[in-house]
């Protein structure tokens, strides 16, 4: 049954391909469109400069997935996982979705279309992010850096992490839907409290972590990260292994980031009344 | 007879307003089966506690037999509640495409166009919802309904929003269901005249308790009465009891069924009384509907 109820949930999501754009394919094709005007104008004002280092098509995929992290990339994928739990309560179309599956398996395909079209979003920009490489090292004649060593189990590590803390804002945007009913209710209770989150994140990188601010999704991420980039040999930022948290504890913070909200938002929707939805 | 829907002392509060009071119905297998009441009488929340969107306080629901709200049991039903609105940007076909994959349905292609072809949509079928209008959402929900060939249709004020043509079209349709499908519809509704002409059966609601149950004939029927013009008025009242009550410019209003007319007149004339004018009014349903939900208390 959770089956039907992704397959449904998956053509529906697809079908809405205005709400399925903005949510999911603005922000790549924008940060490609950056990329490429940066560059351009960059070579055009500056060749020399342009030419200065190697593209890296390492970096490109790594920045990719550190949009994950982006405040903008965020807004849009909110809008988008609200449209997915938010949307039954403004179409009032829960009362059709009830009597042929179950909550949970509504619940739960409804996460996974988020994680999957997230995870689609994080690949454009990786493409886009090679687009920009490859139209940079066409342009100024300098072949791309090489793939480091490890390179392949750092992308995928570090693609894991970042659809990983996608996944928990899905779930946050899911309780807020099911708490509030409303469209525009679960978006800005969202976005207030991953400004406080980010507030709190800035606050702690200042500073040693202390034990409670390793419960922080950004400070796991950043932890994270920086062990993906001991993978290749590279140095990460110090504010990234400010965290004393091991890497297990981090991967630990961020699916417990995912699984809370997931439940609380099941345990809540399994309970709720649709008088009027 | 066996019992398609069995709801037992349920009763359901929202906040302080006690929608349903101990409610205890017992639906037959087949036909048509009406639950009348006005606005806030209980009948969309009790459809809704039916179907599991909202639960009950306290009491038992039997849907086909069988306790809960599964949507494999529901599976079994055909469901429209209230308005009926849609994803707007998908198309009639899309929805019902949609619908279908949540229920597992295999090969919905075929059964989605006969669908929409017998509820009247068929030409808009690949047009988006957004621009259906209320009548044809209304088609489309009973389209929905109907996508897994239920045995049961539960339907909440489903000719709301209608014209006349799409009221007639929609009554015909479910008449249809009922005779040929063999399939028992419940629906809800607030018009009397629709459960009249459509109904075998009502439970009249009113501040979620019952009423009124029994077959619309028997409603019909209760509510028959004559006008008499008589003289002496005193002495035709004494004659005919408790059935009969007074009315204008010396007339008397008789509660009887068509065929105890001739009784009712023998009766008066063997008894003096001169009756210069009697008049077959029927049967005043409306009467009967204020009298039974005036009676039934929060």
């Amino acid at each position: 049954m959770i089956g039907q109820a992704f397959s449904s949930e998956w053509v529906k999501a697809l079908r809405q391909k205005r709400g399925l754009f903005w949510a999911y394919g603005f922000t790549p094709i924008a940060g490609l469109v950056i990329g490429l005007i940066g560059f351009i104008w960059l070579y055009s004002t500056n060749p020399a400069m342009a030419a200065m280092s190697a593209p890296s098509p390492m970096k490109a995929l790594m920045d990719g997935c550190g949009v994950a992290r982006n405040p903008v990339v965020i807004l849009f994928l909110v809008m988008g996982a609200a449209n997915l739990f938010a949307g039954e309560y403004r179409w009032l179309t829960w009362r059709y979705m009830l009597v042929r599956n179950t909550r949970l398996n509504l619940m739960a395909a409804k996460l996974a279309v988020f994680v999957l079209l997230s995870a689609i979003c994080l690949l454009a920009f990786m493409l886009g992010g090679l687009i920009v490489a490859g139209v940079d090292s066409a342009f100024t004649h300098v072949a791309m850096q090489p793939f480091p060593k490890g390179a392949g189990a750092a992308i995928l590590a570090a693609f894991g992490i970042a659809l990983l803390d996608l996944a928990g804002v899905g779930a946050l945007v899911a309780v807020a839907s099911v708490v509030s009913r409303t469209l525009t209710g679960a978006i800005i209770s969202i976005i207030v409290f991953l400004l406080v989150l980010v507030f709190a994140e800035s606050q702690a990188m200042m500073h040693q972590v202390t034990w409670a601010q390793q419960i922080l999704p950004g400070i796991a991420y950043d932890r994270l990260m920086a062990g993906v980039m001991g993978l290749i040999g590279a140095i990460p930022r110090q504010a990234m292994l400010a965290s004393p948290v091991s890497v297990p504890g981090a991967i630990a913070v961020l699916v417990a980031w995912l699984a809370v909200p997931a439940a609380l938002a099941a345990a809540l929707f399994v309970r709720q009344d649709l008088s009027r939805e | 007879m066996t019992a398609v829907l069995e709801i037992a002392d349920v009763s359901k509060a929202f906040g302080t307003t006690q929608a349903l009071s101990n409610f205890s119905l017992s639906i037959p297998e087949g036909g048509v089966y009406g639950l009348l009441g006005p606005n806030g009488a209980g009948k969309s929340t009790l459809l809704r506690i039916v179907l599991g969107l909202i639960r009950a306080d306290n009491g038992q629901v039997k849907l086909l037999g069988e306790a809960g709200t599964s949507p494999a049991l529901l599976r079994r039903t055909g469901s429209l509640i209230e308005t009926p609105n849609f994803w707007p940007s998908l198309t009639a076909r899309g929805v019902l495409d949609t619908l279908g994959r949540l229920s597992g349905q295999a090969d919905r292609g075929k059964p989605i166009d006969a669908i929409l072809e017998r509820v009247g949509i068929a030409d808009a079928a690949d047009r988006k919802v957004h621009g259906f209008s209320v009548g044809m959402k209304q088609r489309l929900g009973l389209a929905a309904a109907l996508l897994t060939g239920p045995e049961v249709l539960i339907l909440d004020e489903p000719t709301n929003g209608m014209d006349p043509n799409g009221v007639t079209e929609m009554r015909r349709l479910l008449r249809e269901l009922a005779d040929t499908d063999g399939v028992t519809v419940i629906l809800s509704s607030h018009n009397l005249d629709e459960v009249q002409r459509l109904c075998d059966r009502v439970a009249i609601m009113d501040h979620g308790r019952l009423a009124f149950e029994g077959a619309v004939a028997d409603m019909a029927s209760a509510g028959e009465h004559f006008t008499l013009t008589v003289s002496p008025v005193d002495k035709a009242l004494t004659i005919l009891g408790a059935k009969a009550r007074a009315g204008e410019g010396g007339t008397i209003t008789v509660d009887a069924a068509r065929a105890d007319a001739p009784g009712v007149i023998r009766a008066l004339v063997e008894g003096g009384v001169d009756i210069t004018e009697a008049k077959w009014a029927g049967a005043d349903l409306e009467a009967f509907f204020f009298a039974q939900t005036k009676g039934a208390t929060r």
